[in-house]
C-alpha cells in the first residue's frame, strides 16, 4: 500500500518536473494529427485560409477590386506587356482573380467567425439558463428551439436580408438567427448531467451564486463538446454566407466573395471556364478542411468513433 | 384507432401553432423593420407619394391592428394581389408547387437509391477501397456547394455535350440536372448514416442468431440489419426533403431556370413584392408541417416500437 503510494507520488513529481508538462496534451494531439493524413490535410487547408485572410494584403498579388479594362477575361496563366503574370486568369472587370480568391477568404472566415460568436454565445447561454434552471424557463427555451429547429431557414433569412438589407453585418445577424439553437441544445443536454454532479452541491454549499457555479464550474466541461460543433457549424455557415452571396443577397460589391465571385463569372460560363471553377473549388476545399478537422476532433474526444471514423455531415439547417 | 385520432387532434394543433408563428414572425419580418412602402415604391417616389400609399395600404396603423385585417383574409386564402403581377398571390404560388415537389422527391429519390446500396456495400467491408472511395465521395457530395455544382454540370453537360437542357421544364432531359445537384448534398450525408448505422446493426448478437437460423447472407443483411438501421435513415432523408422543400431549392431552381415556388421566391424578393413572399412563406410552412406528420406516421409504420399517442 505504502510503497504503492510512494511509486504514484514519483511519478507524479516526474510529471510536473517534465518541463513541457503543460503541454503534453497538446503534443500528444499533435503527434495524433501528424499519423492521420486526411485530417492532416484538411488542418493544412484551413491553415492555408486562415494565413490568406489574415494576410491578404501582402499576399495578393494585384488590388482585388481595380483591374485594366484592356485585359479582360485573360485566360489562367496569362501574362501582360510589362511581365505581369495573373496565375488565375482574369475576370470580366480584368481584375486579377487569384487576389480575389485571397480576400474572399476574409469574408468567408470573418463571416464564419461573427456567426460562431454570436449565435455560441447566444446559444451557449439559453442552453446553460435552460439546463441550470429547468421547469418553465427551460419549457419556454426548449419550445422556442424546436419550432425553430423545425422550420429550416433558408427563405426566412433571405427574406429578412431583404428588409434589413444585404451587408457582411447583416448576414452574420442573419445567420446568427439561424443557427444559435444547436449550441443550446448541446450545452442544456450537457448542463442537465453536470447539474446532479456532486462539485456542483459543494459549489452550492460554500455559498457559490448561480452565476459563479454556471460559468465556473459547469462552462469548463462544455468546452470539448462544443469545439466539435463550431467546426461543423463553421463549414454550415460558409456555405451559407456563399449561397446568400451568390443569389446576390450577400456581400456587395466591390468586395469581393467566393459566392459573389460565381454569381459573376456565371454570365461568362461558356466563355471563361475559371471564373466560376476557382471560387467554387475554393469554397469546397475549405468546407472539407474544416469538416475534416471537426471528424477528427471528435475521434480524439471519443476513441470509439475511431473505427467507424465516418465523415462528417454539416450540421442541420 | 382512438389513439391516433386523439394525437391526430393534438398534432394538427401543434401544427396551427406553427403556421400562424411563422406567419406572425414574416409579417413583423416584413412590416416592422425597414418601410414596407418605401420598399414597394419606386425608387423615384416622392415622400409625399410613398406617405400615400403607406396610408392607402394601411401601413401606418398599429401592428396588431394590420395583423388583424391581414389574418382576417389569409383564412379565408386571401393574401391580396401581387405587387408584381396583380394577381392574387396565393394562386401565383399554388401554381408554382407542382414543379418543385416535382424536383424534390426526384431528387430525394435519387439521393436515397444511390446511397442505400453504397453504404451497405461500404460498411460491409469496412477499409477496402469500396469503402474508402464511397466515404470520399460522400463528403465531396456534403462539401460541394450547390449552386456551384449545377453549373458545373451546366458547364459540362449542357454546353460541351449539349446532352441535357440548361434551364426550363417539362421533360425528363430538363430535370435530370438539377435534380442531381439537388441530390448531391443530401446523397452525401445518407450514404454516411448508412454506412455508419449498418456498421453498429452488423455487430449486434441478433446476427448471430439470424445467421444460425441459417439465413442467407443478403437476407440478413436486408430483413435485419436494414431494418434496424432504417430509423435514423429515414429520419435524415425525411429532414433533407424538408430542407429542399423549406428554401433550400431556392438556390437550385434560380440556377436552372426551374419554375417553382423557389425560383418564384427569389423573383419576388427582386421585385420587393411583400404580398407575394407573405404567401410564399404560408405555403412553405404548410408543406413543412404537412411533412412532419406525414414523418411521425412513417416512424410509426415502419417501427413498433413508437405509438401516436
Amino acid at each position: 500500500m505504502a510503497e504503492g503510494q510512494l511509486a504514484l507520488d514519483e511519478r507524479a513529481v516526474a510529471y510536473v518536473e517534465d518541463p513541457l508538462w503543460r503541454w503534453r496534451g497538446l503534443i500528444r494531439l499533435g503527434r495524433d494529427l501528424l499519423r492521420d493524413k486526411v485530417a492532416l490535410a484538411g488542418a493544412l487547408i484551413v491553415l492555408t485560409v486562415v494565413v490568406c485572410a489574415l494576410l491578404a494584403p501582402v499576399i495578393s498579388p494585384y488590388d482585388p477590386t481595380s483591374g485594366h479594362i484592356g485585359q479582360r477575361l485573360e485566360a489562367p496563366g496569362f501574362v501582360n506587356e510589362k511581365g505581369e503574370r495573373y496565375i488565375l486568369g482574369t475576370d470580366q472587370q480584368g481584375r486579377d482573380v487569384l487576389s480575389r480568391l485571397i480576400y474572399g477568404a476574409r469574408v468567408s472566415l470573418m463571416v464564419g467567425v461573427g456567426v460562431i460568436a454570436v449565435a455560441g454565445t447566444v446559444g451557449t447561454v439559453a442552453g446553460l439558463v435552460s439546463g441550470y434552471y429547468g421547469g418553465r424557463v427551460d419549457d419556454l427555451i426548449m419550445r422556442i428551439v424546436d419550432t425553430q429547429t423545425a422550420f429550416p431557414g433558408l427563405l426566412l433569412a433571405l427574406v429578412i436580408i431583404t428588409m434589413i438589407g444585404p451587408s457582411a453585418r447583416n448576414i452574420i445577424i442573419v445567420l446568427s438567427i439561424n443557427g444559435w439553437m444547436v449550441f443550446a441544445r448541446i450545452t442544456r443536454g450537457i448542463m442537465l448531467t453536470i447539474r446532479e454532479k456532486d462539485y456542483i452541491d459543494a459549489a452550492r454549499l460554500i455559498g457559490a451564486n448561480d452565476f459563479r457555479i454556471i460559468f465556473r464550474h459547469a462552462f469548463p466541461n462544455l468546452m470539448s463538446p462544443t469545439l466539435t460543433i463550431v467546426t461543423l457549424e463553421l463549414a454550415r455557415i460558409i456555405l451559407a454566407e456563399a449561397s446568400l452571396s451568390f443569389l446576390g443577397l450577400g456581400i456587395q460589391p466591390p468586395q469581393s466573395s467566393w459566392g459573389l465571385m460565381i454569381a459573376d463569372g456565371r454570365n461568362y460560363i461558356t466563355i471563361a471556364w475559371w471564373l466560376v471553377t476557382f471560387p467554387g473549388l475554393a469554397i469546397a476545399l475549405t468546407v472539407f478542411g474544416v469538416m475534416t478537422v471537426a471528424n477528427w476532433l471528435r475521434t480524439v474526444a471519443d476513441p470509439e468513433q475511431r473505427v467507424k471514423a465516418a465523415p462528417a455531415g454539416t450540421g442541420s439547417g | 384507432m382512438v389513439r391516433i385520432s386523439g394525437y391526430f387532434i393534438r398534432r394538427l394543433l401543434q401544427s396551427i401553432l406553427v403556421i400562424v408563428g411563422v406567419s406572425i414572425v414574416v409579417f413583423v419580418i416584413t412590416r416592422a423593420i425597414g418601410d414596407p412602402a418605401r420598399m414597394s415604391m419606386p425608387l423615384e417616389a416622392t415622400d409625399e407619394q410613398v406617405e400615400a400609399y403607406a396610408q392607402r395600404m394601411g401601413f401606418r396603423d398599429p401592428l396588431a391592428v394590420q395583423f388583424w385585417n391581414w389574418a382576417k383574409k389569409a383564412v379565408r386564402g386571401d393574401f391580396g394581389d401581387s405587387l408584381w403581377q396583380r394577381e392574387p398571390a396565393l394562386g401565383l404560388v399554388l401554381e408554382r408547387v407542382p414543379a418543385t415537389l416535382q424536383l424534390c422527391f426526384t431528387a430525394i429519390i435519387l439521393a436515397v437509391g444511390a446511397s442505400i446500396p453504397l453504404g451497405i456495400l461500404a460498411a460491409l467491408r469496412p477499409r477496402s477501397w469500396l469503402d474508402k472511395l464511397t466515404t470520399s465521395f460522400s463528403l465531396v457530395g456534403v462539401c460541394i456547394p450547390d449552386f456551384w455544382l449545377g453549373l458545373m454540370l451546366i458547364m459540362l453537360f449542357a454546353v460541351s455535350i449539349h446532352l441535357f437542357f440548361t434551364s426550363g421544364y417539362g421533360t425528363p432531359r430538363h430535370l435530370i440536372l438539377p435534380a442531381i445537384t439537388l441530390a448531391a448534398r443530401p446523397w452525401g450525408r445518407i450514404t454516411q448514416i448508412v454506412r455508419s448505422s449498418m456498421m453498429d446493426e452488423m455487430h449486434r448478437t441478433y446476427m448471430i442468431t439470424a445467421r444460425a437460423k441459417g439465413l442467407s447472407e443478403q437476407r440478413v443483411i436486408i430483413s435485419h440489419a436494414l431494418k434496424n438501421a432504417s430509423i435514423p435513415i429515414v429520419t435524415l432523408a425525411a429532414w433533407e426533403l424538408t430542407r429542399m422543400l423549406a428554401g433550400y431549392t431556392i438556390v437550385v431552381e434560380t440556377v436552372f431556370a426551374w419554375p417553382g415556388f423557389g425560383q418564384l421566391a427569389m423573383q419576388a424578393i427582386e421585385e420587393r413584392d411583400l404580398t407575394l413572399i407573405q404567401a410564399n412563406v404560408f405555403v412553405v410552412a404548410l408543406i413543412v408541417v404537412a411533412m412532419n406528420i406525414a414523418i411521425d406516421f412513417v416512424y410509426a409504420t415502419i417501427d413498433p416500437r413508437v405509438r401516436l399517442e
